[in-house]
């Protein structure tokens, strides 16, 4: 018997617990950071203020939220004069929030128009109806991009003519 | 001697390490672990969504149908069948049922509808229209009152207002809910409650 007991054993034992763990501790540290560098967070609250604001004001009376009045929302996405509707056209939709340059905007109102459980854009033919075809398409700003996962969206359901429709915004 | 050394190196370093992952997930507030923003987000969604429902059900009239449509021969609420709240088939004349089912329905998102009414003692006495199941702990709830007046009636299964009055049904026991202010105009307060929750 010497006095250095079986060193290989417990220098393999010490050593390989150590290991996992520092490969564990590796693997780990990333994921719990991840919420703070993820820039989409900044866009989920202004993608819903948005959206409250559009519901809740904007296209409508403060009275009634969830409202929407048909002639302001057919001056909004047709681009026409607003009259006292709450908003201006003729300017981007991202500076009628004060969104900042890097932010960008797409709001539509959908509804399934057709019963195949996929939502269409909504039309409106100028005097606050809604019809099925041939209207101004209930859309405003650019074309979210399909190429990448960050697009944020806010949903609300709202009423206009008679219908409940979805007032969709996307932001990027 | 020496050699035990090594194992209880290898240990404590692994235990400094975990101590500092520790200490690490108590300082910060948000991890991948707790209830982050992004569900925030989805709930607020959900919660918005049923408000915009109720408001739009309010405003053509639906609403006011929902808590009346009401089968006093069988004491239950029309076509319902083996249990006394509606599942998965709301009746088409239900408009507040169908706007639900729209919105909601084709999105994986559950919801329950309940009413909650008032007893003359002032109590609230909560009755199911449609039921999904039990919500889990992320289900948001949006409310409306509604007052039911004592000469509003009830409606038929097509949803056409009958002469039957809630204030008659109620003096024959047949309705589901009492006047709950006997001495004046109106019925009763009830509160259409939506809850909504991700399946």
């Amino acid at each position: 018997m010497t006095e250095r007991a079986q060193t290989s054993m417990d220098f393999l034992v010490g050593m390989s617990m150590f290991l996992i763990i520092v490969i564990f501790v590796l693997s780990f540290v990333p994921g719990l950071i991840e919420p703070f560098n993820d820039s989409v967070q900044e866009d989920t609250v202004t993608v819903d203020r948005v959206a409250t604001q559009l519901s809740k004001g904007m296209l409508g009376s403060t009275d009634e939220p969830f409202i929407l009045d048909a002639q302001c929302t057919e001056a909004f996405f047709g681009d026409t004069d607003p009259g006292d509707c709450n908003f201006d056209t003729g300017t981007p939709v991202e500076d009628r929030f004060g969104l900042s340059s890097t932010q960008q905007l797409n709001v539509t109102i959908e509804r399934d128009t057709d019963g195949d459980g996929d939502r269409e854009i909504v039309q409106m033919d100028g005097a606050g109806n809604i019809v099925d075809s041939g209207g101004i398409l209930l859309r405003e700003g650019r074309n979210p991009p399909t190429s990448t996962g960050s697009v944020v969206v806010a949903r609300r359901v709202v009423y206009l003519d008679g219908h409940d429709v979805s007032l969709i915004v996307r932001m990027w | 001697m020496r050699a035990q050394a090594h194992t209880l190196e290898g240990i404590i370093a692994s235990f400094l390490l975990i101590t500092g992952l520790v200490f690490a997930l108590q300082a910060t507030a948000v991890t991948p672990l707790s209830a982050s923003t992004s569900s925030q987000h989805i709930e607020n969604q959900e919660r918005a969504i049923a408000t915009g429902v109720l408001a739009s059900a309010l405003e053509n009239e639906s609403l006011h149908v929902t808590p009346v449509y009401w089968d006093t021969a069988n004491y239950r609420f029309y076509d319902t069948t083996s249990r006394p709240y509606y599942v998965d088939n709301v009746p088409s004349a239900l408009t507040f049922g169908n706007m639900l089912e729209r919105t909601f329905g084709d999105s994986g998102i559950a919801y329950n509808v309940n009413i909650v009414h008032l007893t003359a003692s002032g109590d609230e006495r909560t009755r199911q229209l449609i039921y999904r199941g039990v919500p889990s702990d992320n289900a948001v709830t949006a409310t409306r009152l509604m007052t039911i007046y004592d000469d509003d009636v009830l409606y038929d299964v097509d949803g056409n207002p009958t002469a039957y009055t809630v204030t008659q049904a109620a003096n024959n026991g047949e309705f589901y809910m009492t006047d709950a202010a006997p001495n004046s105009a109106v019925f009763n307060v009830v509160k259409i409650e939506v809850v909504v929750w991700r399946m």
